[in-house]
């Protein structure tokens, strides 16, 4: 079942973006990043949402549920698609948001794939969208937070663009970091924004001997020149495409770090890698990338 | 470890102080002659612009000199960057937070050495 807006001239944008939709506040500024991200990249938007089966339907047969919602989603939910004269096509299918999501990325090969967070989704027994997606990370994934009630009434609906004056990249020197930064770089060309590069030194303490023993490892006191220096050398091509980009080298637990940085110099957008040193239920998502995503109250772009 | 050597070395400095004593020195330094020049000429809007951009980029830099609880501190005091149509009187009073503040934990942290 889907609903569909051409694009101006029926030409074909050279990308694709694919959002995930439902009717919470998250799902709105979700569609919002995905407008101003398709006006930026020059990319369609497919609008995807997952039936739920679990749902109660009393009697109503499931063809006519689907019509509704796919009805809602088209008028509504999709607004700011319209108001920002983005071609986009709706897709709405039966199964969990998770399945119908990866469905779509799968046959649509989408660029980037932008999700809201719902708080406390797990909790309540809900297998978390978000996560789900990044378990399988094939393509950049862009995980928008639950608004609190305060940025909710500060941003209604109909509200303005999204706006990015401002991009926190964590840099380890992985090659998924380095696409991140990459990433950085596009949005803030585009959005005329600034980037903060961070890199982090973690101390991880060696068994059994405690925390002492991290601080007389070899080469630990060398660890923030070579930090700083990897950060030089990784944010050397960023620079030479003319990105505006400050570097920052702290001690910390790396999402800990990120979370602090993004709060403070209020960044718009919080970019990582995932580099797949994950739990088992959740193979390829590390653990940082799972801290970020779950502890950031700025939407966070993760790069495979 | 030497002063020189504890100065901009991250990893040295013990909560709650500054990680790089120095580098933050050199901001409270730069704060401090921005706010002056701004005192002593009436601002275009080029110059206001401008001078909205480096009070963005010392707050990042400021940032990078400060250990964790600096940085709630200064979060807690609602210190944060100013957009770029930000007017005139907000930014002499972003100026004034950030002058005052940074000029406080340098002293704290030279009480502190002593």
């Amino acid at each position: 079942m889907t609903g569909s807006r051409p694009s101006p001239g029926g030409a074909t944008r050279s990308s694709r973006i694919v959002v995930g939709v439902d009717a919470c506040p998250v799902s709105w500024i979700a569609v919002r990043w995905a407008a101003t991200l398709a006006g930026w990249l020059d990319a369609d938007v497919i609008a995807a949402h997952g039936l739920r089966p679990d749902l109660p339907r009393a009697d109503v047969p499931a063809a006519s549920i689907g019509a509704q919602v796919a009805f809602t989603l088209e008028r509504d939910w999709c607004a700011p698609l319209r108001a920002a004269a983005v071609p986009y096509r709706l897709v709405v299918r039966e199964g969990s948001p998770v399945d119908v999501l990866q469905q779509v990325v799968e046959t649509e090969a989408p660029e980037l794939v932008v999700t809201g967070r719902h708080t406390g989704a797990q909790e309540r027994g809900w297998r978390s969208t978000s996560l789900g997606m990044l378990a399988s990370p094939h393509v950049p994934t862009l995980v928008v937070p639950e608004p609190t009630p305060e940025a909710a009434m500060a941003a209604p609906l109909g509200g303005r663009d999204v706006a990015v004056r401002r991009i926190l990249v964590g840099i380890d020197g992985s090659a998924p970091s380095l696409r991140a930064l990459d990433w950085a770089v596009r949005l803030a060309g585009a959005s005329g924004g600034d980037i903060v590069a961070v890199s982090t030194i973690e101390e991880v303490p060696v068994f059994p001997l405690g925390p002492a023993t991290a601080e007389s490892s070899e080469g630990e006191a060398d660890a923030p020149a070579r930090a700083a220096v990897m950060l030089a050398r990784a944010c050397a091509p960023a620079r030479a495409r003319g990105a505006h980009v400050h570097t920052i080298s702290r001690r910390g637990p790396p999402a800990t770090v990120l979370v602090r940085m993004a709060t403070l110099l209020h960044a718009d957008l919080v970019a990582a890698g995932i580099r797949g040193l994950g739990r088992p239920d959740h193979p390829t998502l590390g653990h940082v990338s799972r801290r970020l995503v779950c502890r950031s109250p700025r939407p966070v772009l993760l790069t495979p | 470890m030497s002063p020189s050597a504890r100065a901009d070395d991250p990893r040295s400095a013990a909560p709650p102080g500054l990680v790089a004593p120095a580098k933050t020195l050199r901001l409270l330094c730069a704060i401090g002659a921005g706010v002056d020049e701004r005192k002593r000429v009436d601002l275009d809007e080029a110059a206001r612009r401008r001078m909205i951009a480096a009070h963005r980029t010392v707050l990042v830099e400021v940032a990078s000199t400060l250990s964790d609880p600096l940085i709630d501190e200064l979060v807690a005091l609602g210190v944060h960057p100013l957009d770029e149509d930000a007017s005139l009187d907000e930014l002499k009073v972003a100026q004034a937070q950030l002058l005052g503040w940074v000029n406080g934990a340098v002293l704290a942290e030279g009480t502190v050495v002593v």
